[in-house]
């Protein structure tokens, strides 16, 4: 079986999406995208807030459109990582990727990133308390899922489309990179693939565990 | 039963062989390290280390020496701490630990490593930090098909370990106590 050499990571919000897309491409020296990176370059020129254009995006689907028209154009692409929502949507021939974990760990991890990462900071996704966070990644997740629902008819965090799925909730990003690139190398020589849960050990992955 | 060995595996540059030391120190164990075990071979042919690596890629007999050390160990031994890529396969009665590490703080620890006598005697050190990250994945890419087509395993499948560690953002003190800690709780299982 000739397998694309495209990897596509979705998940919840906090999953660490990101730094284990840049993990993975580094392990295989892959090329790197990311929808996020396409939105926040969408806010900065439109000098939105995420919430902003969350809000926008529900009745307004060119905003959508041009994140998809960018991630649709990667399905020809070879040896990339792409960090995306909707990546095994569009690109349903890659290995398809869900991380997963449990919501106060997400809701922790979004407001200690918040702190410190300007890129998330700048959009309005840092927030002063944890309840508001907690509320937020609610709102996001559901506004996103009714969204995708009407646009797409599918459900964005609906495990059944997905090669493997990864809880993230114990371990850090290189820790869920490593068991990644350790298993799409297995789907790359499968002639027929059954979907995975991977089971990483008990482990001490953060050094502050959340 | 459970015997008092540790095995230690990981990525290169994870700190394998800091940890095993600092563990041997407290336990008062003896150890073994496949790592020391290949760049003495490699020293003794007058080849650097990663060109070792390359000629033994088709050549199994040094893997046989190796692995015949490591069953004798799963046979006889009682103590001791191992820092090997395949001793969680060949010692299974060991306390297994995966040290992780990326790529990017690995290139780093080894860039700045050179000064230490068992890498620099067969040339492994690095010049730059570019080299050091391409060399490490070269590294990683022949463990994964070497042990692929002998074994049929991965060294890097951490699903097999009893314990992963991120090693990126601790001393090895604080790894060695984790270790410790986890090893004392198995013990007890």
């Amino acid at each position: 079986m000739q397998r694309q050499h495209i990897i596509t990571i979705s998940g919840k919000p906090g999953s660490g999406k990101s730094s284990t897309a840049d993990k993975v491409a580094e392990l295989l020296g892959y090329t790197r995208h990311s929808s996020g990176d396409i939105v926040r370059q969408i806010l900065a020129k439109e000098s939105l807030s995420l919430a902003e254009y969350n809000e926008q995006a529900r009745s307004d689907h060119a905003l959508d459109d041009a994140v998809d028209g960018q991630l649709r154009q990667l399905r020809t692409a070879k040896e990339v990582v792409i960090d995306s929502r909707l990546g095994f949507y569009w690109i349903p021939e890659s290995f398809k990727v869900y991380l997963d974990l449990d919501i106060e760990v997400a809701t922790a991890r979004i407001y200690n990133d918040a702190a410190q990462n300007s890129s998330r900071s700048g959009t309005g996704e840092g927030s002063t308390s944890l309840a508001v966070v907690t509320e937020q990644v609610r709102t996001r997740v559901e506004g996103e899922r009714s969204r995708f629902r009407a646009m797409y008819h599918i459900d964005p965090y609906d495990l059944v489309h997905f090669d493997l799925i990864i809880d993230t909730s114990r371990h850090s990003p290189q820790t869920v990179a490593l068991t990644l690139y350790d298993t799409y190398r297995r789907w790359l020589n499968a002639e027929v693939w059954k979907q995975e849960r991977s089971a990483i050990p008990s482990g001490y992955s953060f050094k502050n565990q959340y | 039963m459970k015997k008092d060995i540790i095995s230690l595996g990981g990525l290169p540059g994870s700190g394998k062989s800091t940890v095993k030391a600092l563990l041997a120190e407290e336990f008062g164990w003896s150890s073994f390290s496949t790592g020391d075990f290949m760049r003495q071979m490699a020293l003794d042919r007058g080849v650097s280390f990663d060109e070792f690596n390359a000629q033994i890629a088709n050549d199994k007999s040094i893997d046989e020496q190796i692995d015949a050390a490591l069953i004798r160990i799963e046979q006889t031994e009682n103590t001791l701490i191992i820092d090997s890529h395949l001793a969680f396969h060949f010692v299974p009665s060991s306390f297994k630990v995966f040290l992780n590490i990326s790529l990017d703080v690995s290139a780093k620890r080894i860039f700045s490593d050179g000064e230490k006598e068992t890498r620099k005697s067969v040339g492994d050190v690095m010049s730059s930090l570019e080299e050091a990250k391409a060399r490490i994945k070269a590294r990683i890419d022949n463990h994964n098909d070497r042990y692929m087509r002998f074994y049929s395993i991965s060294p890097y499948d951490i699903t097999k370990y009893d314990l992963v560690i991120d090693t990126e953002n601790q001393t090895p003190a604080e790894v060695a106590a984790l270790v410790s800690q986890g090893f004392n709780q198995w013990k007890s299982l």
